[in-house]
């Protein structure tokens, strides 16, 4: 365990005396420089002097590496760290773009193999593993001395990135779900668009009106429900009043009845062939393909699909999720996380404040890759698609949740989903679905 | 006489020197197989040797491991999931090497003959091997796929079944395995081809004088004189299969799970996604055992059917 | 006469026609590659792939060139790549020949240690050698990239099994006149196996192009990415425009397959496991 931590605070503290030694004598000399200098008069030179007591963490030249994930925002990233260098000429950020589904490959063996990059982004499904093992810095004492305002940023998405009550990341991002339609199906089925005043029965009506059929095979659905916890089932049990784990992450919720409700209420659509079947949905993507190609009329989604729905069908639009016995869509962001075997723990520290800073945040914002998390920056974001109401996905933070999490890792929700997928497919009996799926959730948790 | 005189004295020469020659022999093995086992022992055996000792042990990943004996040994035989996957790798390994090395026998031999186009054909059964994966992935999943795909329609038409291919264990390994021998089996074809076009054409001019017919040919010369090639793609294939990976990932995943595991996507899954490193290995080093055996088998019972020069 | 000419016909259009059938499976997900290669963004988003873009957008290609340091990513692979093939070849034939031709004690058991080269999924050992790569400080360099893959243990295998039918009675010659075994290996043997070895050294090309999970651990740095990790740079966390990623993808490919066009009558005649004529 300590392995990492002590080299961690081995270099820091060498570094420590390194900037307090350093200081003192820059300090000093340029004390007796400027009254030098200024005695004879020389403004530059004093500026000079200023620029280098300015040098952080040292003032030698420190190179951050930065792990991240999505090229789509490599030139957002790039913006950043352009900016940063004016702030701090001596720090360079060395961006390191890994494809996604290579990322947590490599993220691991980086860590297990004493490498890792000093900064990263973290997901909510990592953080608690991650911070329970050690290897994050934890990020509680900026936030106390306040470099970090945290309060800027929404308490749900802030929770994800709290581990036993330190703070390790500030989040970076946000998304949240909402209900894309499309508009030209239910023109031709002569169906009410969907409002935000809809509740699950609604919902339900539209999905059996846009429900066609020829003959026994079915050509067009009126709904996706979709196989992932974050953009399908997950928001219907909370809306039910249900929850996914309980607040300690130990157990499995989905068995209680307002939870159960809820999973059998998504599972019906798939019952009643109102939804692509399972077969169907490994086979064609309804995010890729079978929304986007009009063959669905409804699916609920993440502000991350809205760029690409719009840019495949001007038809699509979106509406906040129906209300069940009260609104709920789940809530996620990435985050910057500092890496406990980093050899420049000072400037990764600064790397983060920065990130952390409205500047940042607003580079984010214009570049309308993504949904900055910092409170009152969205509305670059929200502009970036004339057609579509964008507002939905930020008027939705106000009843969010964060997505469950644990410190033994994701498979907890891998098991959950295998089970209730192979209760959709018919594997197992519709009224035991729910137990079946509670106790393999739970089976994970404990197995840590 | 002295023909005699001089095979006698080369005998002897060569005797004489046996003694040192095997001396020499034996440094220069080593000295020859040096550079590779040295290479060979820093870059795979340490890594290997170091892996059984993480068997032994609980490692998350991201913490040092922790020891649990041969806790994780014991764990597997109860391990539902292990079971699935060995039984799903052993289901896809016996059809897909008999029929892999039939098929590509068979391409083999028809690219064999005199046919025009040779060139051609080659070169399209091989380009499988080039495609990419997502190319791959996208076209089967579409021949697969339970609504759209021609696959069904057809089927259908036929008033047959239409299974849901690759979410149903059953029908997910005849659909792995069809797409594994059409990834495979133009490799296996061209080294096939290889061995087939350096058997002397005069044995096959003598069997038509002695009045042989195709069949017998095949059977007489052919096959005997190929099975230095087979063996080789035997022992590659069923290694190969028992290690089948890629495919599993691109085509049986749905929704955050897959629904047709073999033991390799069981050790990364464990691995790298549910942070159980050290369980990982343990199963790994019980692959490489089996894997170990059947090789084994194969080398010993080699010499009953291969026929070297 | 005219009936066997006749079936012979007949039959060798049954043959053509059997083959192209297959032959049409066997070359459709290269086709569709290609021609989704060249489709606008709106052609994506599709239930049935389709072979026709519905229009022809050859800037996809250009397109990558400016997403990617694409170039840069196709030096690094050459680089690696010829290192790899030189280094395995000489290193594979030199422990092959050593491994049949010549007698010492534990021999074979050193073989099948060998062998086990070939039965450990890669992904089990990528953390100790990964270790081993930061300790030697050969992260993010070719070196990193080259040596610990210049060890083939398929290659041994398949060019023991080649020496293994080459008769013995040259070894014999050579052995009286005195030449020593390393001599035997390399004015004898290696010349005598040069299809054998121009078709080891296209698997190891073909291998060695596609090489993904190695690349991707070692490497950090956006420059020093090869062509299979650098392609998957292209794909993003939400979407990917897989126009843009088959143009990468099909660009990757050509050498490998102009390669192949090409050595397809050394490597036919090439692997051959029995005997010379």
């Amino acid at each position: 365990m300590s392995n990492h931590r002590r080299m961690g605070s081995e270099a820091l503290t060498t570094l420590k005396t390194l900037v307090n030694r350093r200081t003192l004598l820059r300090r000093s000399a340029a004390g007796a420089a400027g009254l030098g200098l200024a005695a004879l008069g020389g403004h530059a030179d004093v500026d000079r002097v200023q620029a280098a007591q300015d040098g952080v963490c040292g003032g030698e030249e420190i190179t951050i590496t930065y792990g991240i994930w999505d090229s789509a925002q490599l030139p957002a990233v790039e913006a950043q760290a352009a900016a940063f260098k004016e702030l701090h000429p001596n720090i360079t950020i060395e961006p390191q773009l890994v494809p996604w589904d290579d990322y947590w490959t490599k993220l691991q063996t980086s860590v297990a193999g004493g490498a890792a990059a000093d900064v990263f982004w973290l997901n909510a499904d990592n953080l608690p593993v991650y911070a329970a093992q050690g290897a994050l810095v934890p990020i509680q004492s900026l936030v106390d001395d306040g470099s970090v305002d945290a309060d800027a940023y929404p308490e749900s998405l802030r929770n994800i990135y709290t581990f036993e009550g330190t703070v390790y990341g500030i989040p970076r991002d946000f998304d949240t779900i909402a209900l894309f339609y499309n508009k030209d199906l239910f023109d031709a089925a002569g169906v009410e668009y969907p409002t935000g005043d809809w509740t699950w029965d609604n919902l339900r009506a539209a999905a059996e009106a846009l429900t066609v059929k020829d003959g026994d095979t079915t050509t067009q659905w009126g709904i996706a429900s979709t196989l992932e916890l974050q953009q399908g089932y997950g928001n219907f049990i909370e809306q039910n009043g249900g929850h996914i784990l309980n607040d300690e992450k130990t157990e499995a919720l989905v068995d209680e009845p307002a939870a159960c409700e809820a999973l059998q209420f998504a599972g019906a659509f798939i019952a009643d062939g109102l939804s692509p079947s399972v077969a169907e949905q490994q086979a064609n993507d309804p995010y890729e393909a079978l929304f986007p190609a009009g063959v669905i009329a409804m699916i609920p989604g993440g502000s991350w699909n809205a760029l690409t729905f719009s840019q495949a069908n001007p038809a699509i639009q979106v509406v906040p999720l129906p209300t069940g016995e009260k609104r709920a869509s789940a809530i996620h962001g990435l985050a910057n996380v500092v890496w406990t075997g980093s050899q420049q723990q000072c400037a990764a520290l600064e790397w983060v404040k920065y990130l952390a800073s409205a500047d940042a945040e607003r580079i984010l914002g214009e570049t309308g890759t993504v949904i900055p998390a910092m409170e009152g920056l969205q509305e670059d974001w929200v502009g970036s698609i004339p057609g579509m109401d964008l507002q939905v996905f930020i008027d939705a933070v106000d009843y969010s949740f964060p997505l469950p999490a644990s410190p033994a890792g994701p498979e907890w929700e891998t098991k959950l989903g295998e089970t209730l997928i192979e209760g959709w497919s018919g594997g197992i009996p519709p009224d035991e679905i729910c137990a079946r799926a509670d106790e393999a959730a739970d089976a994970a948790l404990s197995a840590g | 006489m002295a023909v005699a005189q001089l095979a006698k004295d080369v005998r002897a020469f060569r005797s004489a020197r046996v003694g040192s020659r095997t001396r020499a022999q034996t440094l220069w093995g080593y000295a020859l197989i040096a550079p590779m086992m040295a290479g060979f022992a820093v870059f795979f055996l340490f890594a290997l040797v170091a892996s059984l000792a993480l068997s032994l042990t609980d490692w998350d990943v991201l913490a040092p491991p922790q020891w649990v004996g041969v806790d994780n040994y014991a764990r597997l035989l109860h391990d539902d999931a292990f079971m699935t996957a060995l039984r799903n790798t052993a289901a896809l390994t016996i059809p897909n090497v008999a029929l892999r090395l039939t098929l590509s026998l068979a391409l083999a031999i028809a690219l064999n003959s005199r046919i025009r186009f040779r060139a051609f054909y080659r070169t399209l059964f091989f380009i499988p091997v080039l495609t990419m994966p997502v190319a791959i992935a996208t076209i089967w999943k579409w021949l697969y796929d339970p609504t759209f795909g021609p696959i069904n329609a057809a089927l259908g038409r036929l008033g047959l079944p239409q299974p849901e291919w690759l979410t149903h264990q059953g029908s997910a390994l005849i659909a792995v395995v069809i797409v594994l021998l059409w990834s495979g089996v133009g490799y296996d074809m061209v080294i096939f081809l290889a061995g087939l076009q350096n058997i002397p054409r005069e044995y096959y001019e003598a069997a038509q004088i002695d009045g042989a017919g195709a069949l017998r040919q095949f059977r007489d010369i052919t096959l005997p004189l190929l099975t230095p090639t087979t063996f080789f793609l035997t022992v590659i294939a069923i290694i190969n299969s028992l290690q089948v990976f890629d495919l599993i990932f691109v085509m049986t995943e749905v929704g955050n799970t897959n629904r047709f595991p073999t033991i390799v996507y069981y050790i990364f899954e464990e691995g790298f996604k549910n942070f159980r490193m050290g369980y990982a290995i343990t199963v790994a080093w019980v692959l490489l055992m089996i894997i170990l055996a059947f090789t084994l088998l194969q080398f010993r019972l080699q010499r009953r059917w291969v026929h070297y020069a | 006469m005219n009936r066997l000419t006749l079936r012979h016909a007949l039959s060798e259009i049954v043959l053509h026609g059997v083959l192209l059938t297959i032959g049409i499976l066997f070359l459709l997900p290269f086709v569709w590659s290609v021609a989704t290669s060249l489709k606008p963004l709106r052609d994506l988003f599709q239930v049935t792939p389709s072979l026709i873009p519905s229009e022809v957008r050859w800037q996809n290609y250009t397109d990558v060139l400016d997403a990617v340091p694409f170039v840069r990513f196709y030096a690094n692979t050459i680089v690696v790549t010829v290192a790899r093939v030189a280094g395995q070849v000489f290193l594979a034939s030199m422990a092959a020949f050593a491994f049949s031709r010549l007698r010492f004690p534990g021999r074979d058991a050193i073989f099948f240690v060998l062998l086990a080269g070939l039965m450990v999924p890669e992904q089990v050992l990528i953390i100790p050698k990964y270790a081993l790569m930061r300790q030697l400080g050969w992260l993010d360099t070719y070196q990193g990239l080259i040596v610990p893959l210049l060890f083939s243990s398929f290659g041994v295998f398949l060019l023991r099994q080649y020496f293994l039918s080459i008769p013995a009675d040259f070894q014999e010659a050579a052995m009286i006149e005195g030449a020593n075994p390393f001599q035997i290996y390399w004015q004898i043997y290696l010349p005598l196996a040069r299809p054998a070895l121009a078709a080891f050294a296209f698997l190891v090309v073909l291998w060695s192009w596609n090489e993904f999970l190695w690349a991707l651990i070692v490497t950090n740095r956006t420059e020093m990415q090869v062509l299979s990790v650098g392609t998957a740079l292209l794909q993003g966390q939400h979407f990917t425009n897989t126009a843009l990623l088959l143009a990468a993808a099909n660009m990757a490919t050509i050498p490998v397959l102009i390669l192949f066009l090409f050595f397809q009558r050394h490597l036919v005649e090439g692997i051959t496991l029995s005997g010379l004529k």
